[in-house]
């Protein structure tokens, strides 16, 4: 026998308390001096055996009645009964494998339509009372109902428009929800089936370690379940599949030029001639190439693309070569076309001289196609003003700020330009002579928060003796410097550039995830005045930082410790200056903005205006579902968050007067690998999980009608109880008659 | 014969009082007042004058003092058994001198503690009603034995007015009642009753304590027991009211509740109708 509750059993002390107070009652007697003790003496003589029995009968029965009833809560299972099969009610967990390898198309079928046949009949057959779990495992795992129903139907009609072709399947993680699940279910007789094609992929994922803790999960269970694997593998060997999509990182503008590197993966092992891979664009097809892919090799395609209009371009790639399994010839991808970025210039040293002025460079090296009057559309849109132009128009404007060696701003223009960068605004700072440090320090950074770090003096010099820096060469963790990590523009490009003067600016504290090394950073940087949000993005030889950054509010800051022009290095005159400012602005500019490439399960996430904040938002999701989404305010902008991204596919957020917005949902391609464990290995992985195999539904039945489970008896005990009270009731008024 | 009141009819006997009887010659031991100073100057013989004796009732009034008297429930307002015992016997021995009967007091437990002989001079009241306010219930009981002991030290029939609870052997109590009977006694018991002993109202748990024997305890429970206590008692009581009835007693049943001169009334009256 063992016990569904076994800390109620604890209740069955509860048996003292009739005894405590029959023992509490002997002991607080009263006594009495009484005259006819000669009536007395005889009634005792003659009654006193017959009292005492009837006093312990009746104890006996009080005592019997608080301990069965923590009995009865306990729910007793005796496991030595054996039920007929559907006779009593049972509790079964299936975990159904619905990740996009139970697809692959076999000789009978596809594996995940046999899988649902097994979960159909299975279903069915669960008999009166039963109550059942459906766990889909793809992705991640979760119960096609919130909790156990009782009613099969529902199940069933159900399972017709199951969502397969997920991610894959985590059997540890899988295993885990099923054993918690079935722990808290409410017959005795519990089942925990798994029905996959078990890949060697998900098993080999599959550690000893989580084995051992599903084990001890089960084990401390009051009822252990049951537990069934049933293989669906079927026949299917051959796939090939879209292992990756590479888009260029950089932001794209209205007549840019995109390339996309498709890496195609033959995942059989015979070789496929002619795979046919298409390239569509918003539903057009834009592009075909053939590639040859060999067993078990990867073959690559490239493909241009330039966007006619600004906005949210769906990009879709296909491959066909009669393979098995067809879900992971597809891959989806979204590209956010921007119109222009607009990046107002404060120019701090004009001149009528060409290449003389502070921003001259720069604004060659933003809008190079337009100053060469080439065919090809820039970008970034600039204008450029002088210190007393800046006002509330041109911030609105623009959507990032470049102060090229500014002297200083008066306060209403700073306050202005705090309130642009805080709204979400990119600032970029370059240095010069001109720039009056003392207000740098304690306006611009001290109290405006706006220079990353405070300027401690000037690095190197312009004479010819002094001793000027380079840029260390190094791996950019910043997105935007990662074009030059590797390729043509490497960092040697740009660690050739001479910087011969730089003001010197306090080393910022190293920012870490590591929460103790963040608070001991904290207060470093509480120490040394500097700001702990910033970070260096580029670093001279010297050890100064050169390019810092730092988040304010919304928005970023950035910050050049040395000249925009050539006055103090000759970084402009370099090829790679180029890159490096356009890609400084199009991050700063995008920073922020929410990936529109998932994958499975990750939020989606959509920013709009703050006026649309509570206004009502149409989320398509993948198998024609649709969303109502409300934006929630957040500060000056209000978000769309929306978690249940499990499906691969396209989402889409419409709006009545803006056009739509995609988002791409994609799965790890850890499936594409059709292979799946044999028998034997079937078996051991069954043997270490405590589990019975078996070939399918029908066969699940025939094994469950032979094991023995245990019935609850916690209705016969209720019923002893009941029946205890009556008798308790019945004797207490027979023997204490004379009260009245 | 004797009656209740006061006399009304002659009696046999000779005894002291206002009409003259006859004279007999004296004897050795007669008083010297009593004899007749004029004939022994006529006749020169000693005469004594004998006087007819009015008819009176001789009542011995008999006390039950034994402990189990001593029993005071939370009914009786505060009145033991005893109390009400001896309340009982001072109102009839001023009723019986009232009625210039002859009154005399025994008490007992479980021996004759006192006789004092009947008087029926209305002082002999102050002897009896002293001797009665010095009484305190203790010592067993041991009934029949004390009324045969009595027997023989009651020697001219009359009344005797028992007042006791009765708790004993009852086949002993009434050998010993048909004794008096047979020396020619008429008897009146008042029994004396507690209204916890009649209806046993007691709930918890109970240790009972004997008034006559302190070492005899009984605990127990009055739920489960008072049934056959009740039982019990209504049997003692039938057999005492049977026995009483074979011998001509007449038993009055007294609660403590009850005023004593309420319950001495209704028997007085009674006993009137039945004469």
């Amino acid at each position: 026998m063992s016990f569904l509750n076994v800390a109620l059993l604890g209740g069955l002390a509860a048996f003292a308390i009739p005894l405590i107070i029959h023992l509490l009652n002997r002991s607080k007697f009263k006594t009495l001096d009484w005259g006819a003790m000669h009536l007395l003496d005889s009634v005792v003589a003659n009654n006193s055996r017959r009292v005492r029995l009837e006093q312990l009968l009746l104890l006996l029965i009080r005592c019997a009645i608080p301990a069965l009833l923590a009995f009865c809560l306990a729910r007793p299972v005796l496991t030595g009964w054996q039920s007929l099969p559907g006779d009593a009610p049972a509790s079964t967990v299936i975990l159904l494998d619905n990740s996009y390898s139970m697809d692959a198309i076999g000789a009978s079928g596809t594996r995940i339509a046999e899988a649902v046949d097994d979960t159909r009949l299975i279903v069915d057959s669960s008999g009166k009372g039963s109550d059942t779990s459906v766990i889909l495992t793809g992705g991640s795992p979760a119960p096609m109902f919130d909790t156990p129903v009782f009613d099969s139907k529902s199940i069933t009609d159900q399972l017709p428009f199951l969502d397969s072709g997920r991610g894959a399947t985590s059997l540890a993680d899988s295993l885990e929800l099923g054993a918690s699940v079935v722990s808290a279910m409410a017959n005795s007789r519990r089942n925990l089936i798994l029905i996959s094609d078990f890949q060697r992929s998900d098993v080999d994922a599959l550690t000893p370690a989580a084995i051992e803790r599903f084990r001890q999960q089960i084990d401390s269970q009051a009822v252990p379940p049951s537990i069934t694997l049933i293989q669906r593998s079927g026949d299917a060997e051959q796939n090939i599949a879209i292992e990756d999509v590479q888009l260029s990182t950089r932001a794209l503008g209205v007549g840019q030029q995109l390339k996309v590197r498709v890496r195609v993966k033959n995942y059989g092992v015979s070789d496929v001639p002619e795979a046919r891979l298409q390239f569509i664009v918003d539903d057009r097809l834009v592009g075909v190439t053939e590639l040859a892919v060999a067993g078990d090799a990867t073959a690559q395609a490239l493909f241009v693309h330039k966007f006619d209009a600004a906005g949210s371009h769906v990009l879709k790639f296909e491959v066909d070569a009669g393979d098995d399994l067809k879900t992971d010839n597809q891959y989806l991808a979204v590209v956010d076309v921007i119109d222009s970025i607009e990046v107002l210039m404060i120019d701090g040293d004009p001149s009528r001289k060409p290449m003389e002025s502070e921003t001259d460079f720069l604004a060659v090296a933003l809008t190079p196609f337009s100053l060469g009057q080439m065919p090809l559309a820039d970008l970034v849109e600039t204008r450029i003003v002088k210190t007393d132009e800046v006002d509330q128009q041109t911030l609105e404007w623009a959507r990032v700020v470049i102060m090229a060696n500014v002297a200083k701003l008066d306060d209403e223009r700073t306050a202005k330009l705090q309130d642009f960068v805080q709204r979400g605004g990119g600032l970029i700072v370059f240095t010069g002579n001109k720039v009056d440090v003392d207000w740098y320090n304690r306006v611009l950074h001290q109290q405006r928060g706006l220079f990353p770090l405070p300027i401690q003096g000037i690095g190197g010099g312009l004479d010819d003796g002094d001793r000027g820096a380079r840029i260390v060469a190094q791996h950019f963790d910043h997105p935007a410097l990662q074009i030059f990590n590797s390729g043509n523009s490497g960092s040697s490009e740009l660690a050739q550039a001479d910087i011969a003067q730089w003001y010197v600016l306090t080393k910022p504290a190293s920012t870490s995830d590591n929460r103790i090394q963040a608070v001991s950073n904290k207060a470093k940087a509480d120490a040394s005045g500097t700001d702990p949000q910033a970070s260096t993005l580029i670093r001279l030889d010297s050890g100064d930082p050169l390019w810092v950054e730092k988040p304010v509010g919304k928005g970023f800051v950035m910050a050049c410790a040395t000249t925009a022009d050539a006055d103090w290095n000759n970084l402009p005159l370099r090829p790679v200056f180029l890159p490096l400012v356009q890609q400084l602005v199009t991050s700063i500019a995008t920073r922020g903005v929410p990936a529109s490439n998932l994958t499975a399960g990750e939020t989606l996430v959509a920013l709009y205006d703050a006026a649309a904040a509570d206004t009502t938002q149409v989320l398509s999701l993948p198998g024609n579902k649709q969303r109502s989404l409300r934006p929630v305010a957040d500060q000056q902008r209000s978000v769309i968050r929306f978690a249940g991204t499990n499906q691969p596919g396209l989402y889409t957020l419409t709006q009545p007067d803006a056009p739509p917005r995609h988002f791409a949902v994609e799965i790890d391609r850890g499936e594409s690998k059709l292979e799946t464990i044999d028998a034997e290995q079937l078996q051991t992985l069954a043997d270490a999980l405590g589990a019975d195999v078996v070939t399918d539904g029908a066969a699940f039945l025939a094994l469950d009608s032979s094991r023995r489970h245990g019935r609850e008896i916690w209705r016969l005990v209720l019923f002893a109880l009941l029946g205890l009270l009556f008798v308790e009731l019945f004797f207490q008024q027979r023997f204490s008659r004379v009260r009245q | 014969m004797e009656g209740f009141c006061n006399g009304l009819h002659k009696s046999p006997h000779k005894g002291f009082s206002v009409e003259f009887k006859e004279h007999r010659q004296y004897v050795h031991g007669d008083e010297i007042r009593t004899i007749d100073w004029k004939l022994f100057g006529k006749t020169d013989r000693l005469y004594i004058r004998e006087y007819e004796d009015e008819t009176n009732l001789r009542c011995n009034i008999l006390l039950d003092k034994s402990g189990s008297m001593g029993y005071c429930g939370s009914r009786a307002g505060g009145v033991s058994k005893h109390d009400y015992a001896v309340r009982l016997a001072a109102c009839l021995g001023h009723l019986m001198l009232a009625q210039q009967d002859a009154v005399g007091l025994i008490h007992f437990d479980d021996a004759v503690r006192r006789i004092i002989p009947p008087r029926s001079k209305p002082t002999h009241l102050t002897a009896i009603v002293n001797e009665l306010s010095g009484l305190k219930a203790e010592r067993e009981t041991e009934l029949s034995s004390v009324f045969h002991q009595l027997v023989p030290k009651i020697p001219r029939r009359g009344l005797l007015v028992i007042i006791s609870d009765l708790f004993g052997n009852i086949e002993e109590l009434m050998k010993a009642l048909a004794h008096f009977r047979h020396a020619k006694h008429e008897i009146v018991i008042f029994q004396i009753w507690d209204p916890d002993e009649l209806d046993f109202p007691f709930k918890q748990w109970t240790q009972f304590q004997s008034l006559e024997q302190k070492s005899h305890r009984r605990l127990i429970d009055p739920a489960h027991l008072g049934k056959a206590y009740l039982k019990n008692l209504a049997t003692f009581r039938e057999a005492l009211t049977a026995g009483c009835h074979r011998n001509r007693i007449d038993l009055v049943p007294v609660v403590t509740d009850r005023p004593y001169a309420e319950a001495l009334a209704s028997y007085l009256a009674t006993r009137r109708r039945l004469r």
